[in-house]
């Protein structure tokens, strides 16, 4: 900036500095009367702390999601995709626990507006800082994964809020069971001849199902207690199912979700 | 360590320091700054003189109350900046109001330092623009005309910018960057309503 304008700045403040020395005055005086006082440094240190604290905390909830999502998608019956005709990306789509997904991208986006308030962070671009945290999140999910902290997750969501837990993987239900599709999933509740009950999981609704195209070394599936898919053909006229395989319930997922 | 009768030598952030044991080295660093800092919240918002007084006040207080918090990774100058600049946005919003017109003239030099910064020719000439600059930054976007008057009206630079507004340096060079397309957009759109009254 050339010296001219340099001058004429300073001028200016200067025809500004006339009138504030009642703001001086009066701040100071403030101070003197013990109105107003610094606040402590631990104040501000506890502050950043907590800040990262939360922000951490919530890049680990984000990083167990990541091992849930992976935990669901890796634990469902990929081998019944082709039971199901159904290709791999389809599959995926109808398996993929997006509800998790969408917990991630939260807790994400929470845990980054959290470290951005801390101190010095605002330097940092925010596209670099949100990398830094996928990327950290998706490698700390891995690493829960491989310590089956994501099996156990699921597992107590699934013991206490099943009715939460069991909503979410609604879709899940839905694909397993569609006796207009070709297949119902539910646990066996009666056996007479060569039907039985077959008692759906959720809805609690029952469905008479025909075992009798069924082969002899598929009818030991068929126990009382026990759950099981069975895939044929529905027949809407005498409303019973007509099974030609039964098959057992996804073998990766956890007992208590599949049983349920 | 600097004694009372080196305030006046002190630098800035050796006065912080010493005004929490010291009140009078606060005042000190107030006379630094008042000038500079009242002309900056006039610049930036449509409040009156007094009101701009009000804000200044309530920005030393909080400055004084949150002392421990200044820390040598920052200027003093960026740092009690950035005080003004949140009070000023606050006191915006509490009022419901966007700034309707600036309390003192825009310096004559800031159309100069924009064009010599961006050596682009306006196509008006530029004293006629310059009754218009005031209006022109109204019209801007808040976060655009925030880094135009910290950039070439108060002579920041980037970095000191970016601790100011508590944006990435990147950032700040990208609204600057933006903010001069949008100047010359506005100085386009007016150009027919500048000769016109002319």
């Amino acid at each position: 900036m050339c010296d001219y304008m340099r001058k004429n700045i300073e001028q200016q403040e200067k025809r500004c500095v006339k009138n504030v020395s009642a703001i001086h005055d009066d701040v100071l005086q403030q101070i003197a009367s013990g109105n107003v006082q610094p606040r402590p440094r631990w104040h501000f240190v506890l502050r950043n702390l907590l800040l990262w604290l939360s922000g951490i905390i919530l890049l680990l909830v984000g990083a167990a999601s990541v091992s849930v999502v992976i935990f669901l998608v890796q634990g469902h019956a990929w081998e019944m995709r082709e039971v199901f005709g159904m290709s791999g990306p389809t599959f995926l789509l109808q398996i993929f626990p997006f509800m998790w997904l969408l917990a991630y991208v939260v807790f994400l986006f929470t845990a980054e507006s959290f470290i951005r308030k801390t101190r010095g962070i605002y330097r940092y671009s925010p596209f670099l800082l949100s990398l830094v945290i996928l990327i950290v999140s998706i490698f700390v999910g891995l690493f829960f994964y491989a310590l089956k902290i994501s099996d156990h997750l699921d597992a107590q969501l699934g013991k206490h809020v099943p009715r939460i837990y069991q909503t979410l993987d609604q879709r899940r239900n839905y694909l397993m069971h569609r006796p207009e599709g070709g297949r119902v999933m539910g646990v066996v509740q009666a056996v007479a001849g060569t039907r039985f009950d077959l008692q759906h999981p959720r809805s609690r609704k029952t469905l008479l199902v025909d075992f009798a195209s069924l082969p002899p070394q598929k009818r030991s599936l068929i126990v009382v207690g026990e759950k099981v898919l069975c895939l044929g053909k529905w027949n809407q006229i005498q409303d019973v199912f007509e099974a030609s395989d039964v098959l057992s319930p996804p073998p990766k997922r956890r007992k208590d979700l599949r049983m349920r | 360590m600097v004694e009372t009768s080196d305030f006046t030598v002190a630098s800035d952030e050796d006065l912080a320091r010493i005004s929490l044991r010291d009140p009078e080295a606060f005042g000190v660093l107030m006379q630094r700054y008042e000038g500079k800092l009242l002309h900056y919240i006039m610049r930036k918002s449509s409040v009156t003189r007094e009101g701009a007084e009000d804000i200044l006040q309530e920005s030393f207080l909080k400055a004084y109350r949150n002392l421990n918090s200044f820390n040598d990774r920052l200027s003093f100058s960026s740092w009690v900046y950035r005080i003004v600049h949140n009070e000023t946005v606050s006191q915006w919003r509490k009022a419901s109001v966007r700034p309707e017109g600036h309390a003192i003239p825009i310096d004559d030099e800031f159309v100069d330092r924009l064009i010599a910064e961006d050596d682009v020719e306006l196509g008006v000439d530029r004293d006629i623009l310059q009754s218009h600059v005031s209006q022109i930054l109204i019209h801007m976007d808040e976060k655009y005309r925030d880094v135009l008057i910290l950039r070439f009206m108060e002579d920041k630079s980037y970095s000191e910018i970016s601790d100011i507004i508590k944006k990435p340096p990147g950032t700040v060079a990208t609204y600057i960057s933006r903010a001069k397309k949008q100047f010359h957009k506005f100085v386009a759109q007016q150009r027919s309503e500048i000769i016109n009254d002319v």
